[in-house]
């Protein structure tokens, strides 16, 4: 598992950085947009850090490690289990520059509320999650190649969610993501998405056993 | 203990069937899979792993069913797949690096020992590396946690004459231990020619034979003579070629009165003319 590990954080360290360095310019960008309320472009980091899994199983696939793999003394668990902790340490990276930009916001214009902290800490959470929730076991089971369309429909849906939450003055957005729910709602949600993490983690698990390497 | 073996293995896919196939491979000894391209060598060495689903027979691998192959058997086992396998973005250290946390076994100091051996260098991404240096960091990978058995697909391809000796040499060297063994698959013959004790031919799917390679010799043999006298040959022929400038066929010593002058049969020619027969010019 540690050489799984070590394998991917080499490989993040040639092929995404890129993304870190996005997402981290994406929260710099919150910090300002921070000023009108809005916590858009931090969302949009996190949803960026969500990616990282899907990027990396895509740098396997392609090399053949993931072949290489069924080979290798490690168990499928780890295997499959090894992205699925990426993508909790790329949510733990999201949530801390959330914080971080939150911090800055505060600092520099005042108008974070704890509302507002609550809200965007949930939602950078559920938009790194839920990414991988539905992609992984996808691309463990058709491959990248497949799955990517998936996940540019999954883009595209919320592209236009958010276009639709933009024209409706940000209040459908609040009533789909529990930006003003109480903060019992935000924990229950968040906790039935790490269920769901851990079920599709399950499944990806299953859907690795069956395809053939 | 045998290493490996396999019982009425087989696969099916919609245009190729592999099988059923019976193989054993002892302790101590090196096995040849040779075919031609698409003969299942690849796909043979996959279901031993269990990275294919086989659609009947048995794999037993060091004493244990391949599909309940524990992670400890499987740490007693080196892999090559061809050249695939390494990310990409990795060098010959971070390699081994990586593989150090994956098998309990790894021997650092072997793994640089080889890669010096072999001349790979310590910087260099695997994706800037030609095909003999993909080639030669793959066996160093398989070769330094002290595996029991080695599964080789293809391993000697695209390696440099030289570098190809010294591989077989290290290959013979780690099968010198009579717990260590060797399924080798290649289409080119001449190399595990050199290295096996047994060789099994592979064609369309189908086991042509596996026996031992100095028993082929002895028992196969070239006749030589016109067109003629090989339509009135009274044997069976394995294999034929005819040139306007005469004929040989491939029979078995033994089904010829002593006497008949016969030239003896490498690997290959036996290998060619049992697959091609009259077809090779």
């Amino acid at each position: 598992m540690k050489g799984l590990l070590l394998k991917d954080a080499y490989q993040m360290w040639s092929y995404t950085r890129w993304i870190i360095l996005v997402s981290v310019a994406m929260m710099l960008m919150g910090t300002f947009f921070m000023k009108e309320g809005s916590n858009f472009f931090m969302l949009y980091g996190g949803l960026l850090l969500g990616m990282l899994p899907m990027t990396l199983l895509a740098y396997d696939q392609n090399s053949r490690f993931s072949a290489y793999c069924a080979a290798l003394p490690v168990t499928k668990e780890q295997i499959v289990g090894g992205k699925y902790l990426i993508g909790l340490c790329g949510m733990a990276l999201a949530e801390l520059l959330s914080m971080a930009a939150l911090a800055a916001a505060q600092l520099l214009w005042g108008t974070v509320t704890v509302q507002i902290i609550v809200a965007t800490l949930l939602q950078v959470a559920m938009l790194t999650l839920l990414g991988n929730i539905i992609l992984l076991p996808l691309t463990y089971r058709f491959g990248y190649e497949k799955a990517k369309y998936v996940y540019y429909l999954c883009i595209g849906m919320l592209g236009g969610l958010m276009g639709i939450a933009v024209s409706s003055d940000g209040t459908l957005l609040n009533s789909i993501l529990p930006a003003h729910g109480s903060l019992l709602v935000g924990v229950v949600v968040l906790a039935a998405v790490l269920v769901l993490y851990a079920l599709s983690w399950r499944l990806s698990v299953a859907w690795y056993g069956k395809a053939e390497q | 203990m045998n290493a490996l073996e396999l019982q009425g293995l087989t696969k099916h896919y919609k245009d190729f069937t592999l099988g059923p196939l019976d193989l054993t491979l002892p302790g101590g000894t090196i096995c040849g899979l040779i075919g031609e391209n698409g003969a299942g060598k690849s796909t043979t060495i996959r279901l031993i792993l269990d990275m294919v689903r086989r659609d009947g027979g048995t794999v037993t691998i060091l004493g244990r069913d391949s599909r309940t192959a524990s992670v400890r058997t499987k740490e007693e086992i080196g892999v090559v797949l061809g050249s695939e396998g390494v990310p990409l973005c990795l060098n010959a250290v971070q390699a081994g690096k990586v593989m150090a946390g994956i098998y309990q076994n790894w021997d650092a100091a072997a793994y640089a020992e080889l890669c010096q051996k072999f001349g790979l260098p310590d910087k260099k991404q695997y994706k800037d590396y030609s095909t003999g240096m993909k080639m030669k960091l793959c066996i160093a990978v398989a070769l330094a946690h002290h595996p029991k058995l080695l599964l080789l697909d293809e391993a000697t391809n695209g390696l440099d004459p030289v570098v190809r000796d010294e591989v077989t040499d290290l290959l013979l060297d780690f099968a010198r231990d009579e717990n260590h063994s060797i399924l080798i698959s290649s289409h080119i013959v001449s190399d595990l020619e050199k290295l096996c004790d047994t060789i099994a031919f592979l064609h369309k799917g189908r086991l042509l034979l596996c026996e031992e390679k100095d028993a082929l010799r002895e028992e196969y043999a070239l006749w030589h003579g016109t067109a003629a006298q090989l339509a009135a040959l009274d044997a069976q022929v394995y294999g034929k070629r005819v040139t306007p400038y005469g004929a040989e066929a491939l029979v078995r010593r033994d089904a010829l009165p002593a006497g008949t002058e016969l030239t003896p049969v490498s690997i290959e020619e036996l290998f060619v003319l049992m697959v091609k027969g009259e077809n090779v010019q």
